[in-house]
């Protein structure tokens, strides 16, 4: 279940940069957007702990590197609020990768 | 009268030694089960801390310019995220219900004051050692049971053949063969739950639900202070509750980790348990030592308390 840790600490990355950005944002749609995808991101990560991932497809790799681009957007988007728009691309396609790789995922927490 | 009361008193005595066996197998199934249960609460926190965490949300956002966005729809997608039907098919789930049937049965037989209930809490026992295999097959997704056929016949035999033995000797002769049978079994059942209680990452999952509420509360006591009118006994009063939460964030993982201890006793115990009726020590100072650090389990847990299971609330 090491696989589970990667992606489960990419979520969680991810959703502390978002809500780092949803702080400093200005803008209250930019900003209600942003707490959306964090919802998302959540519940994602709820549903990863209770599912065993396979390392070895390519839709894992896929959702980690998606991740760590949300990660460092986020990052980016919290110095320069122009690139939050960009952030919350990003963060669709994370989840979207995401829920691609738990949808077909049989035998919760099997070892 | 004296010698009356003398017979009593021996009478009593060794009524109290031959009953002493198991009970010493009762406090240890009766400890046992406490602390399976104690592994249940682990998923009943991650489903508790998920749901206040999603209650959190839609409150913190859909205020103001976004309150009219809030609707029906909105609430029916709030879910726990592990429902009844979901968490019967955990590994986890599977192999702490069969610790905690094994646990109960065995208490059961430890307590079976005549002949027909040791009858058939053996009988009952032995079901349990039954349900492993079948849950062993369903955790592994393989056909490998804990148990083959032929170790099952022998262990069914040998409990027949305890036939109609007086109680106490009956009773110490179904212990035996069930509690030695077991041995292996109920390690590779803690196993799998020790296994899973530390990878599946259950306490970053409740963490990071209790770090959401925190910083959104948060965030609402700054609003609540920037108010000239708030009183500095209801400032107060809301900093001493988000310290509470803080605290219960920061103690997460010691719930995961004192499940963990706890699985890890019970299967050290119960190696102690088959050592000695082994030898045919019914009772004996390792199965107290090893009773009394359960024990000391149960009451750490019982220590830990609301503030770890429950957050503070308002």
């Amino acid at each position: 279940m090491a696989e589970n840790k990667t992606i489960r600490v990419g979520l969680i990355d991810a959703i502390d940069q978002m809500m780092r950005l949803s702080d400093v944002c200005d803008d209250p749609n930019q900003k209600f957007e942003i707490n959306l995808k964090v919802r998302a991101l959540y519940q994602m990560l709820d549903r990863v702990i209770v599912t065993t991932l396979q390392t070895t497809d390519a839709d894992f790799e896929q959702a980690l590197l998606a991740l760590d681009e949300l990660t460092q957007q986020a990052i980016s988007a919290t110095a320069s609020v122009t690139m939050v728009a960009e952030t919350i691309t990003k963060a669709a396609d994370a989840i979207g990768k995401i829920e691609k790789l738990v949808a077909g995922v049989v035998g919760i927490l099997a070892i | 009268m004296i010698r009356f009361l003398l017979c009593m008193a021996v009478a009593m005595l060794m009524l109290g030694c031959t009953s002493a066996p198991s009970n010493q197998v009762g406090a240890f199934a009766q400890s046992s089960l406490a602390i399976s249960e104690q592994v249940d609460t682990v998923f009943d926190e991650f489903n508790n801390a998920s749901l206040e965490r999603q209650f959190t949300d839609v409150a913190a956002n859909y205020k103001g310019d976004f309150a009219q966005r809030f609707n029906q729809q909105l609430l029916a997608q709030i879910n726990a995220p592990l429902s009844a039907a979901k968490k019967r098919e955990l590994a986890i789930y599977r192999a702490n219900q069969s610790l905690s049937q094994y646990a109960t049965a065995l208490s059961e037989l430890s307590n079976a004051a005549v002949s027909q209930d040791i009858d058939a809490a053996s009988i009952e026992l032995y079901g349990t050692l039954i349900s492993f295999n079948a849950q062993y097959q369903l955790i592994n997704g393989s056909e490998s049971t804990l148990f083959d056929d032929e170790s099952m016949a022998t262990i069914q035999a040998a409990i027949s053949a305890i036939g109609s033995e007086v109680v106490e000797q009956k009773k110490r002769r179904a212990l035996k063969v069930i509690i030695i049978s077991a041995g292996d079994r109920i390690d590779k059942v803690c196993n799998v739950i020790i296994e899973q209680l530390t990878n599946a990452g259950v306490a970053d999952g409740i963490a990071a639900s209790r770090k959401y509420v925190l910083l959104k509360q948060i965030e609402e006591y700054r609003l609540l202070s920037k108010k000239g009118s708030s009183k500095l006994k209801a400032r107060t009063k809301e900093v001493k509750r988000l310290w509470q939460l803080q605290q219960a964030l920061i103690n997460t993982h010691s719930l995961v980790t004192a499940s963990i201890d706890g699985v890890k006793e019970i299967q050290s115990a119960h190696k102690v348990l088959v050592a000695e009726l082994t030898q045919d020590r019914y009772a004996s100072v390792a199965i107290t030592n090893a009773i009394g650090r359960l024990q000391h389990i149960n009451t750490h847990f019982k220590a830990l308390g609301t503030s770890l299971v429950e957050s503070p609330s308002e």
